[in-house]
């Protein structure tokens, strides 16, 4: 072995330690990306609004607030009552329990929502939002839930029943079955993500 | 010596290297081995929840629709099994129609459909007695029943008898009687407002619930007293099949009621007949409850089932 070779060996290991070492500070400075990284929402938060948008439209649906907030109907106004002119809330959820449920659920706590019903219009499935604030997220979840409507159901004001609001008209949703004391079926689609 | 000599290609440098890259390549794998059980335990607690959804949604509205038309009609069984059949057919179409949109398939097998026959008994006057069609106090509705759903009555205090609990029978305060050997027996009477006592087998009636409200709407066989649960209240306790449903001083209640069973018709000397008449209080035919077989599919889930309506019935 020549002598002037020993200090390129010596840079040689120097070198191949350093390279070594910063292989390794790299390998332990990178994280997993997993999606659980994501900016705006991650995947046990929207597990959670899952089940609260289901859990909130359950509860709703058991204690009779859902079918009062379906059929709280101003029929002068051809709307629901306390309705904008756009034709949908913006601002919150309806002035009835539901909207309150729905405010102090949700919006109070940063998260948007947007309600919207689907029913029979008389010859295919017809969409109607009843709050909409905005285009949902890439990580919004959603909820859904149905109420039976009778043609002896009342009106949220007491002033007549939907069979007869819907004979003249007057109600958004047509009978859909007139041999019988069913008025229609309505499904109540909840969709919150984070703002 | 083990010297590989002058052109040994810097050996060590080479091997550093590799273990470095190596190392990254580690990393890597590691990352995608994470971020794939993370993406593959996602959402695993959704299978089942629509279908359960679903049962739960035909129960209720089958149940309501038995229930309304049973108010509805007077008239023959024929036209009010016509009326149910065509409203649970509703039901199907739209439920179908609504899943379908979200790619899963809900169906209720029409062909095997059965609704069992019944009576209703109804007072539908609110400021008539509890008394026969032709004014008796105490009187029989139906014998032999062997089951009984949603008996409601809604009364207002102002009628009632002001008594207490362990004087109620002999205040004369109004009593319905379930009897079939052994008797058990609800009287409702005003002691600070409608209160309800339990008495099994003829003993010493026993305070379940009270109202303050001037007005109540109770529910014998749910239990409820409007719509909050009453301790102690239990149908027909202690009493086997085939009873018999009596009032006991129906002059002292004034208000409305419903009863409805399945067997066999009530008694025509002390009620109107729905189809000559419908004042009260009268008998009608009615439905007693529906079988249906259910059927739901989804790309992760398939579910069957026969479910029995029967809303307000005992458990």
């Amino acid at each position: 072995m020549t002598v002037d070779r020993a200090q390129a060996h010596t840079l040689e290991g120097f070198m191949a330690a350093l390279l070594i070492v910063s292989g390794v500070l790299f390998a332990l400075d990178a994280t997993a990306v997993t999606p659980l990284s994501a900016s705006t929402s991650n995947q046990h938060i929207q597990n959670q609004q899952r089940h609260v948008a289901d859990d909130l439209l359950a509860t709703a649906s058991a204690n009779g607030t859902l079918r009062t907030a379906l059929v709280d109907w101003n029929r002068s106004n051809d709307g629901f009552r306390g309705e904008p002119d756009d034709g949908y809330f913006t601002s919150g959820g309806p002035p009835n329990a539901f909207g309150a449920a729905i405010n102090e659920t949700f919006r109070d706590r940063r998260v948007a929502v947007n309600v919207e019903i689907t029913y029979w219009d008389g010859s295919s499935m017809t969409q109607r939002p009843i709050v909409y604030m905005g285009s949902p997220s890439d990580n919004a979840v959603t909820a859904s839930r149905s109420v039976t409507l009778y043609d002896d159901t009342n009106l949220a004001d007491g002033s007549t029943n939907v069979s007869a609001a819907g004979a003249t008209d007057a109600f958004y949703a047509p009978d859909a079955s007139p041999g019988s004391e069913l008025y229609t079926v309505v499904e109540v689609r909840l969709t919150a993500w984070r703002m | 010596m083990a010297d590989v000599g002058p052109d040994r290609g810097q050996l060590i440098l080479v091997t550093g290297l590799m273990v470095a890259v190596a190392m990254v390549a580690l990393v890597l794998l590691l990352n995608t081995a994470i971020y794939t059980e993370n993406l593959a335990s996602r959402g695993i607690d959704q299978s089942g929840r629509e279908a359960v959804e679903f049962r739960a949604e035909v129960v209720d509205g089958v149940g309501g629709l038995i229930d309304e038309e049973n108010a509805a009609n007077d008239e023959d069984y024929g036209t009010l099994e016509d009326r149910v059949e065509q409203g649970i057919d509703t039901i199907d179409e739209l439920t179908a129609r609504r899943n379908a949109y979200v790619g899963s398939s809900a169906a209720i097998d029409e062909s095997t459909t059965t609704l069992t026959p019944g009576w209703t008994i109804r007072q539908t006057e609110p400021t008539r007695s509890f008394t026969n069609e032709s004014g008796t106090a105490d009187w029989t509705l139906v014998t032999g029943v062997s089951s009984a759903r949603s008996v409601t009555i809604t009364l207002d205090d102002s009628s009632l008898v002001d008594t207490t609990a362990g004087s109620a029978r002999s205040a004369g305060a109004f009593s319905v009687n379930v009897t079939a050997g052994s008797s058990w027996e609800v009287f409702i009477y005003d002691d600070g407002g409608v209160t309800i006592a339990i008495s099994v087998d003829g003993n010493t009636p026993v305070e379940a619930c009270s109202r303050s409200e001037p007005s109540a709407t109770i529910d014998l066989t749910r239990g409820t007293v409007d719509g909050d649960r009453c301790a102690g209240l239990d149908w027909a306790e202690g009493v086997g099949g085939g009873y018999a449903i009596t009032y006991a001083n129906g002059t002292a209640a004034n208000g409305t009621y419903s009863i409805t069973l399945d067997s066999p018709q009530p008694e025509a000397s002390n009620l109107n007949d729905a189809t000559s008449t419908t004042a009260s209080p009268y008998f009608a035919p009615a439905v007693y409850s529906a079988t249906l077989e259910l059927r739901f599919e989804s790309p992760t889930v398939t579910y069957e089932e026969t479910v029995y309506v029967a809303p307000g019935e005992p458990s």
